[in-house]
């Protein structure tokens, strides 16, 4: 197990040099047989979404990013202190499937287990019809990310007002 | 932001400048494409040989400009993507929206 974390503040982000950051600790530590190019994709695509998510969002002085390497697994854990996503405010039933944004390509859905950990995944969908452009959404930063993880979890612990995002990406 | 690098009868071919084409700059390449398409009324070939990544936000902006683009029945073509930059639209799927050529000479011999 290979493990590094990276805190970035945010008064000085410089987003395409902290990806390069972290895209070359994975490069390092990634076993031989592992497949990088795919898995240096993923989590540059992944990290670029935490950390502008981070930079987008009120409340957040810093970010911490977390990333293990084991035999299969590759894991990168975001921590920030800011506002929860709303998904948090609303009182989703337990282990229903949510679905949380809709349009001609995919249906994004959430679901909220027992431990309050939000799952995200996505359903694609048949288009028939590619006039209909103005349904398609404008927001594909949980998409992006779920689409590219095998997993991915978010996390809101009240008393600490951690926000914690955990995906994980299987090879 | 970006560069007219061609203005013909039928299309408007300019490029992105920057190579980073992320949250800090969305909002103003959204802003200017959308003028140039109200003052042009053609449709835009949209180069990205600059681009060396993209993120939600300003995938955000490409897919509102076509939308406001298809409202004015005019349409966005996209060209000179790097591989990262293809995969990902692929990867949402933004590849089945948007017409998607190698260079501005493929685009325009369809």
């Amino acid at each position: 197990m290979h493990n590094k974390q990276f805190e970035f503040l945010k008064s000085s982000y410089h987003l395409s040099s902290d990806i390069q950051e972290i895209l070359g600790f994975i490069n390092d530590e990634l076993p031989p047989a592992a497949p990088v190019a795919e898995l240096l994709f993923k989590a540059k695509i992944i990290v670029t979404e935490l950390l502008t998510n981070s930079l987008k969002h009120a409340g957040v002085n810093s970010t911490i990013i977390n990333v293990k390497i084991s035999e299969h697994d590759l894991s990168i854990i975001k921590i920030d202190f800011g506002n929860p996503l709303s998904l948090i405010q609303k009182n989703y039933p337990v282990n229903t499937k949510i679905p949380i944004s809709n349009d001609i390509l995919h249906t994004l859905y959430a679901i909220l287990d027992s431990g309050k950990n939000i799952h995200f995944f996505c359903d694609e969908i048949n288009m028939e019809d590619i006039l209909a452009v103005e349904n398609i959404v404008e927001h594909f930063g949980l998409l992006i990310i779920t689409k590219a993880a095998d997993k991915f979890t978010y996390h809101y612990n009240e008393q600490t007002k951690e926000n914690l995002f955990e995906i994980t990406i299987k090879f | 932001m970006i560069k007219i690098i061609k203005d013909t009868e039928n299309h408007l071919l300019i490029e992105i400048e920057v190579s980073e084409a992320n949250l800090n700059n969305s909002d103003l390449f959204k802003a200017q494409v959308i003028q140039l398409l109200d003052r042009h009324e053609k449709t835009v070939i949209i180069d990205f040989n600059k681009v060396e990544y993209i993120d939600s936000s300003f995938l955000g902006a490409l897919v509102a400009i076509l939308k406001h683009a298809i409202g004015m029945k005019l349409d966005v073509i996209l060209v000179g993507l790097r591989n990262d930059v293809h995969d990902l639209l692929k990867l949402i799927r933004l590849d089945k929206v948007f017409k998607i050529f190698g260079n501005y000479n493929d685009a325009i011999n369809v």
